[in-house]
């Protein structure tokens, strides 16, 4: 194992890598969740996660911001390294954004204070400032009218745009996406997809775990498939869906395009 | 086709649900009053042959026992009445004042209004205060004082007791409730056991415990723990010098308040700048200037506001000076370590109903963890926190009469005296029981209004 396979997106050229992950191992006490990751990100890169439930997909993904510790190997995001080191980790997030399958907005704030409570307490930025650059992104995400509503008052589809709204604001460098969709009603999975289709556009580096092939098939430079803790596959969009060379992953893709 | 049925006019009273609920109540209210009535006439009659007296007019009578520990009541009189008459009216008017602003403009008061109100609620009251300062009278219970008298120096020790031990059970319990939920290993087990034994334990055990064997670890009177006179402490208590006010000292806690004013305004200011500009104000230095500097310079025109008076042994006791009884501290000990347990698991089950989600999504957006307590956590889970906390408050109202057992002189206590002095069973039992009642009653109707505001929040 001198000269572990890296596995980036060298069809990307040589745009810099902004998260680098080496021997990523974890364990949850017996159970090994992730086995030797290696990763690489480069920026304004789009990576779709997919594999089966129970894989680890969330898992890994958490680990990139620290929600979830790890305890073999190295992660770099945006050069700082994730250890141990609380200022670190503070720092790591302020530049990563994140979304969630359950929205997890704040209940007993409103839309417009949820927006601004990153600016405010972690950037220390003036509420007046905070103020305006969060009715900015809750136009760009279609919720301007509703800021002075509390969450419980909008529907699964507005949420979630209200929280990529609360991740933006904070004006992040990398943003990840928990399966966004998949506690959403069908019919308001598009206006999610749209927002995150449109942030893709504008060059935000992005890590989705999703289901929803169409936009992985439209969005996604790179595709990681993941099974029982391992990355099986890694390859660039095209490749993955015309000719996937795994027989894991040509399974998968065939159970959840024919479903 | 069904006919259409009207809800209302088809079925009969007796078998729609708002009947039912009508006619339940009326059968309780009569069969309540039934009881009352025959009660009462019962009372009557088996006084009557007894040959006592009924009626309040028992309370002007000279009591001639002693209470081992006083608190002033201030009289009813001059000052007082126009002390309390200003703080509603303040009140009112700065209430009235920020509702027409809001609904005026929608928007909280700015400073120029701030202050106005201000001034109605906190310096209204205070130049009552100091315009009245000769007429306000603080009267002490003594051996030939009334009945009634007693009977208030017993509610002044019970309200003492209370809002000192909602206080601290407070606080101790959300320290032990945060170390419970500590990663800290030793720290969380700690706590555990701490609340396991509280809990576990009467409370009446918890007050002897106190009492009976830790107080009276403390020295002899004539062994007492003395620190040059400052401080003494014995089994009779804890001794401190007390302040005696002179001349000056209206002038100079005048000064503090104006101070405690001018630094809640210049934080204030601190955080509007915060908010416009992002610019963190340092206010340490002003602050402790100002808390400094205006007593010093009220000090230096009014001349020494106060003078010390030492307590000296007289006697079996020392005399004079302030302190804490041993009876007053077993018991505001006790029951604030008791409530406190359990405060302690309201407080944890409130933080951990909060969902993990909720956590994960502060911390992913760089709050540092005091910051996802105070900002997301803890706002949640006051509203989980605050009935049952209610419960709790009311049972130190309520327990605090087991200070019987210890012989802190509180209500039910010095009424038990009375009761057994006078005779007057019915009269002190219904008092006992009306101002328990008053009590709880304020309790819940405060943390109501607190609940309605912390509730409110989410729609
Ligand atoms: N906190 C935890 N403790 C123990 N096991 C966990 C924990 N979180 C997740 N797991 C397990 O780790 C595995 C991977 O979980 P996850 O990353 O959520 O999978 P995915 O998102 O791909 O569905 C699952 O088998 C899950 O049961
Ligand atoms: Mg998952």
């Amino acid at each position: 194992m001198t000269t572990a396979h890296i596995n980036t997106a060298t069809h990307l050229g040589d745009s810099p890598v902004v998260i680098d992950i080496q021997g990523l191992n974890k364990w949850y006490g017996q159970f090994h969740v992730l086995k030797e990751i290696n990763l690489q990100i480069r920026q304004q890169e789009k990576v779709v996660i997919c594999g089966p439930s129970g894989s680890g997909k969330s898992t890994l993904i958490r680990t990139i911001n620290r929600l979830e510790e790890h305890q073999e190997g190295r992660i770099v995001v945006d050069d700082e390294p994730l250890t141990n080191d609380v200022k670190q980790i503070e720092r790591v997030r302020r530049e990563v954004g994140m979304v969630f399958q359950q929205f997890n907005l704040f209940p007993h704030m409103t839309i417009l204070d949820n927006v601004i409570s990153g600016p405010i307490h972690v950037r220390n930025m003036p509420r007046k400032q905070a103020v305006d650059l969060a009715h900015s992104y809750l136009k760009r995400v279609g919720i301007a009218e509703q800021a002075n509503k509390y969450p419980g008052q909008l529907s699964g589809g507005q949420q979630q745009r209200v929280a990529i709204a609360r991740a933006l604001a904070m004006q992040p460098k990398i943003m990840l996406f928990d399966e966004p969709t998949s506690a959403l009603d069908p019919e308001m999975i598009k206006e999610v997809l749209d927002v995150m289709r449109e942030l893709a556009e504008q060059g935000m580096t992005m890590i989705c775990v999703t289901h929803e092939m169409g936009f992985a098939r439209e969005v996604a430079d790179t595709m990681v498939f993941m099974d029982k803790g391992q990355i099986v596959e890694y390859a660039p969009v095209k490749e993955f869906f015309t000719a996937p060379k795994e027989e894991r992953s040509r399974m998968f893709l065939e159970q959840i395009l024919n479903h | 086709m069904s006919e259409r049925l009207a809800p209302q006019d088809k079925v009969p009273f007796w078998r729609s649900p708002q009947g039912r609920a009508w006619m339940f109540q009326l059968c309780m209210v009569g069969g309540f009053l039934w009881l009352a009535v025959s009660m009462y006439r019962n009372t009557l009659v088996n006084l009557k042959t007894r040959g006592i007296s009924s009626g309040f007019g028992f309370l002007a009578n000279e009591a001639g026992f002693r209470i081992g520990e006083v608190t002033g009541i201030p009289l009813p009189q001059g000052g007082l009445l126009w002390f309390l008459l200003s703080l509603v009216a303040g009140l009112a008017i700065s209430q009235l004042i920020a509702r027409q602003l809001k609904s005026d403009s929608g928007t909280p008061m700015n400073s120029k209004w701030l202050s106005v109100s201000l001034f109605f609620s906190i310096g209204l009251p205070m130049l009552t205060l100091y315009v009245f300062r000769d007429s306000i009278e603080i009267a002490h219970y003594t051996e030939s004082s009334s009945y009634f008298m007693a009977l208030l120096t017993g509610l002044g020790n019970t309200l003492k007791v209370t809002v000192i031990g909602c206080v601290a059970s407070t606080i101790l319990g959300l320290l032990i409730a945060l170390g419970r939920l500590s990663p800290n290993w030793l720290l969380s087990n700690i706590c555990r056991w701490y609340v396991e034994l509280n809990r576990n334990l009467p409370v009446l055990l918890q007050l002897f415990f106190w009492y009976f064997i830790v107080l009276q670890q403390l020295p002899n009177v004539r062994k007492s723990i003395d620190l040059g006179g400052w401080l003494i402490l014995n089994k009779r208590g804890l001794f401190l010098p007390s302040l005696v006010p002179q001349q000056g000292a209206w002038l100079f806690c005048a000064t503090i308040v104006v101070a405690l004013v001018a630094i809640w305004v210049l934080r204030r200011r601190a955080i509007r700048i915060l908010d416009e500009t992002g610019m963190p104000v340092k206010i340490l230095f002003p602050a402790l200037g100002f808390l400094i500097g205006l007593p010093a310079l009220a000090w230096l025109v009014g001349g020494q506001p106060f003078t010390l008076d030492f307590p000296v042994l007289k006697g079996f006791n020392f005399k004079g000076g302030t302190g804490l009884t041993p009876e007053f501290t077993a018991l505001v000990v006790g029951l604030t370590v008791y409530v406190s347990a359990f405060n302690a698991e309201i407080i944890r089950s409130g933080i951990e109903a909060v969902s993990k989600g909720q956590r994960e999504a502060a911390r992913a957006l760089a709050m540092n963890e005091r910051q996802v307590m105070r900002i997301v956590i803890l706002p949640q889970a006051m509203r989980i926190i605050v009935p049952p906390m209610t419960s709790e408050y009311l049972a130190i109202a309520k327990n605090s009469s087991l200070a019987v057992a210890i012989g802190y002189p509180e209500f039910v206590s010095v009424g038990g005296t009375i009761l057994n002095q006078s005779g007057q069973a019915v009269e002190i039992v219904g008092i006992w029981m009306g101002v328990y009642l008053c009590i709880s009653l304020l309790i819940s109707f405060g943390m109501n209004i607190y609940n309605s505001k912390v509730a409110l929040v989410e729609r």
